[in-house]
């Protein structure tokens, strides 16, 4: 079979070609001819019906096309000219599978601004939120409200974690913090009957902190988890209480206290003190995560830094230090990559090995107000999505970033989203976001609602074919 | 043969001098009527505001979240608050009509807000052996248990309407003015002692309206800015020191650089002016950037060389100034951007602003009802 034989474009017959050689790694999508001649005015659509051509495929897939490790998203001929390549030579080319717009699929209210969310891990079935109005609750897919907190928390719950999530034979634990400095653990038995409302009870409260507590981090393979706080200081602490010291902090302020003679019974729990405080930071710690190896830790903060933890020996193993304040971090493993959110608007990406040189290698520019959240796709490891003050989730791929051709302060790399959800209700901030196969990637944030967004089921490809 | 334009200095380009707020990042909503003022606190983590509704409020800086409100009065503004600036014993001050309340907002760790409220007691004993002495131009009181209950620990009651409130660095004095107040306009106030009194007793001083107060960052020296002139007053000596002559007709506002030999002064008829202490009792320099009245003025003093001013335009002006340390040398001042966002209601526009203590971030309050975070 020749390329000649197939009729592209009457207006590409006469232009110049190039020589490409195709490949893919998904083996169900390997094309029987690979290298063929093809005219380089043809874009990413010209590729991506070539491909279902050689494919014979019965219902187009979009493909979207590698070239170097990067996402081609002009003609070939423009591309060849920008990497000033000639035509003369081969060109390897690398197709996958387009990423779906993801589409809104629906959305969950609750009474106040929400502040956090983490997905019970695969198969979710269970979406734990904080709330600003001091409680946690957990939803089931179909929207239900399966369990509440009962009023603990003398402010704003500003972030939720898993410790063993809901499931037939165990009693389900999370972690709650926020404004007012203090960690719980909570527990509850799963109900049977999806529409009635379990009330989760505190069991241990986790002192350390002396201010906001922004975010917590839980590594399932050491039962630890790490807490970073406005105080500028991270902590780390045990799911095995008897590993931790009693803690002997002052019970509450005084405007717990008025809660407490306004609330009646309120719950009392065992309080812990931590294994470990860490104090590199000299500025609020925006945000703490477990690094693949749970052994170390990244943490970002105001004061520009990302450091990396070891947890073993509290000693800081390696600091970056950009330009602007930092609020949000997420690592991509199989890349050996951090992507940092800045409250300049932009994510800028770090190799953390201390044998790289750089300080970054490319920034993500897009969002119009600070990028506060990160989740990872469950489904490509170069993929994964932002949620900024300014509404806004994004979605991106690593391999879409290209060399920046304007010279600025950032340097580098830069690259722009792949998709833009914004919020169904029409705006405020999103504060967190979440990603499973499961569910989907879903968001919350000022609008007080759970939106659910999902790249699948979309037959109809010609929004994609238009961009 | 040297073409003279060459020999002026060049202007950096704002490209060059980031970074500096650009964009309005969060708005504090809540607020009926004007925000009168904008504080951010020591910290960096809260930022709190007053306004015509009578309230105080705690806002979450990013969030825009309010944490904590207080309804002061049903019928006066707050005209002024302020964080007392040290990194211990977090205290907010507020003025409401004639009445200075001295707050620890219920949102700190309970150590510090129990340092909080140990400072501001202390004092509690030592007023009622000094009572009875002289009239003080205030009377310093325990609130009701209402206001108790919300963390405000001591209240200063003065004669007239306080406008503006400004803290000694090390936090024991807050100066106040009330410039309906024809004899004791500006009063100094003790927090360890529960004392206030009037600094001066020369007429020279006290000519005119005062408008603004302000201590200077590291010298025993007190600026009172009257419609027209801005008074150096050196508490040490008990002795008026300099005159500053800015040539406005009405000032609105003053602001001392962080390390003290330099101020900005704002104007009703839209100047801006700064002075070179060491220079001339004139302005160096005189910025006509706004359409209307400026309200307000301030240096960045987190280490950025960064001014701004305010006005009834509705924007807020954003300057890059840099000093030297080389006398010789004169302050070098860029215009960096101008942000708009807040709506004109009234003829009134964006009455007061704020650093943030450590990032290049800037607050406004506006008369629109609303208050933002600029970076
Ligand atoms: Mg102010």
């Amino acid at each position: 079979m020749s390329t000649d034989a197939m009729d592209l474009d009457s207006a590409s017959i006469s232009a110049p070609r190039v020589q490409i050689n195709l490949s893919t790694r998904d083996p169900t999508l390997s094309v029987p001819l690979q290298s063929l001649r093809v005219p380089t005015n043809l874009k990413r659509y010209g590729l991506s019906t070539l491909v279902n051509h050689l494919l014979e495929t019965a219902k187009p897939i979009p493909f979207d096309f590698l070239i170097d490790g990067q996402y081609l998203r002009t003609s070939i001929d423009e591309y060849l000219t920008q990497a000033g390549l000639s035509s003369e030579k081969p060109l390897d080319v690398e197709y996958v599978r387009s990423q779906l717009p993801p589409t809104y699929i629906g959305s969950f209210e609750q009474d106040d601004w929400i502040s956090s969310i983490h997905l019970s891990p695969s198969p979710s079935s269970s979406i734990l939120t904080g709330s600003f109005n001091g409680t946690a609750q957990i939803t089931s897919l179909s929207g239900d409200v399966l369990v509440r907190t009962v009023p603990m928390h003398t402010h704003s719950v500003k972030t939720v974690t898993w410790i063993s999530p809901p499931s037939p034979t165990n009693e389900a634990t999370f972690l709650t913090a926020g404004i007012d400095r203090t960690i719980n653990l909570w527990s509850y038995t799963p109900s049977a009957d999806p529409s009635s409302t379990v009330q989760a009870s505190p069991t241990t409260s986790y002192i350390s902190h002396k201010s906001t507590i922004t975010s917590l981090s839980y590594s399932p393979s050491t039962s630890q988890f790490l807490s970073a706080s406005s105080d500028h200081t991270i902590a780390l602490w045990s799911t095995n209480s008897s590993l931790l010291p009693t803690s002997t902090a002052p019970t509450s302020t005084s405007f717990s206290r008025k809660r407490r003679r306004t609330t009646s019974k309120l719950p009392t729990t065992e309080r812990k003190g931590p294994l470990t405080v860490l104090t590199p930071h000299t500025a609020p710690v925006s945000q703490v995560i477990h690094s693949p190896d749970p052994t170390a830790a990244y943490s970002v903060s105001w004061d520009k830094s990302i450091i990396t933890h070891d947890l073993v020996t509290s000693q800081v193993v390696d600091t970056r230090v950009t330009q602007h304040a930092l609020l949000s971090i997420a690592t991509l493993p199989s890349l050996n990559l951090i992507a940092a959110g800045s409250a300049a608007r932009h994510i800028t990406l770090h190799d953390p090995r201390a044998s790289s040189k750089t300080v970054q290698s490319a920034v993500l520019r897009g969002h119009t107000n600070a990028v506060v959240t990160f989740a990872r796709s469950p489904e490509s490891d170069y993929v994964f999505a932002s949620g900024g003050h300014d509404g806004c989730v994004r979605i991106w791929d690593v391999r879409s970033v290209s060399s920046s051709t304007s010279a600025d302060e950032d340097g580098g790399k830069s690259g722009g989203s792949l998709f833009v959800i914004k919020r169904e209700s029409g705006g405020g901030k999103v504060f967190g976001v979440d990603w499973s196969k499961d569910v989907g990637l879903v968001s919350v944030g000022e609008d007080k609602k759970i939106q659910v967004n999902r790249g699948e089921g979309m037959a109809d490809v010609s929004v994609l074919e238009q961009s | 043969n040297i073409d003279p334009a060459s020999l002026l200095p060049k202007l950096p380009s704002p490209d060059d001098l980031k970074p500096f707020p650009t964009t309005c990042a969060t708005v504090y909503r809540g607020h009926e009527g004007r925000v009168r003022s904008v504080a951010a606190d020591p910290s960096g983590v809260w930022v709190a505001t007053g306004g015509d509704d009578g309230t105080v409020r705690v806002w979450e800086i990013l969030t825009g979240r309010q944490v904590w409100k207080l309804k002061v009065s049903s019928d006066e503004a707050v005209d002024s608050v302020t964080w007392r600036p040290t990194s211990e014993g977090r205290i907010l001050a507020a003025a409401c009509g004639n009445e200075i309340l001295l707050v620890v907002p219920p949102i700190f760790d309970s150590e510090e807000e129990t340092h909080g409220k140990e400072i501001l007691s202390a004092g509690f004993g030592y007023a009622t052996n000094k009572e009875g002495k002289k009239e003080a131009p205030g009377t310093w009181s325990k609130p009701d248990s209402e206001l108790e209950e919300e963390g405000v620990v001591v209240t200063i009651t003065v004669r007239k309407t306080v406008k503006y409130i400004a803290w000694h660095r090390r936090g024991d004095y807050l100066v106040t003015v009330s410039p309906e107040d024809v004899r004791k306009a500006v009063c100094i106030h003790r927090v360890s002692t529960h004392l206030s009194q009037t600094p001066f007793k020369e007429k020279s001083v006290t000519k005119g309206i005062p408008q603004r107060v302000q201590f200077h960052p590291s010298k025993p020296l007190l600026f009172v800015a009257t419609k027209r002139y801005i008074r150096i007053y050196d508490l040490a000596k008990a002795e008026l020191s300099k005159t500053l002559k800015p040539g406005a007709r009405w000032i609105s506002s003053i602001d001392i650089h962080p390390q003290g030999d330099n101020l900005i002064v704002g104007s009703y008829d839209k100047r801006l002016l700064w002075h070179d202490l060491d220079l001339s009792t004139k302005p160096y320099r005189t910025l006509r950037y706004h359409d209307r009245g400026i309200r307000a003025v301030a240096f960045h003093r987190g280490g950025f060389p960064l001014f701004c001013s305010s006005s009834d335009d509705g924007t807020v002006q954003v300057f890059h100034g840099k000093i030297y340390s080389d006398l010789m040398e004169n302050a070098l001042i860029v215009p960096l951007k101008v942000l708009k966002g807040h709506k004109i209601v009234s003829h009134l526009g964006v009455l007061d602003v704020d650093w943030h203590p450590k990032q290049p971030w800037l607050f406004s309050a506006g008369a629109d009802g609303t208050a933002r975070l600029w970076n």
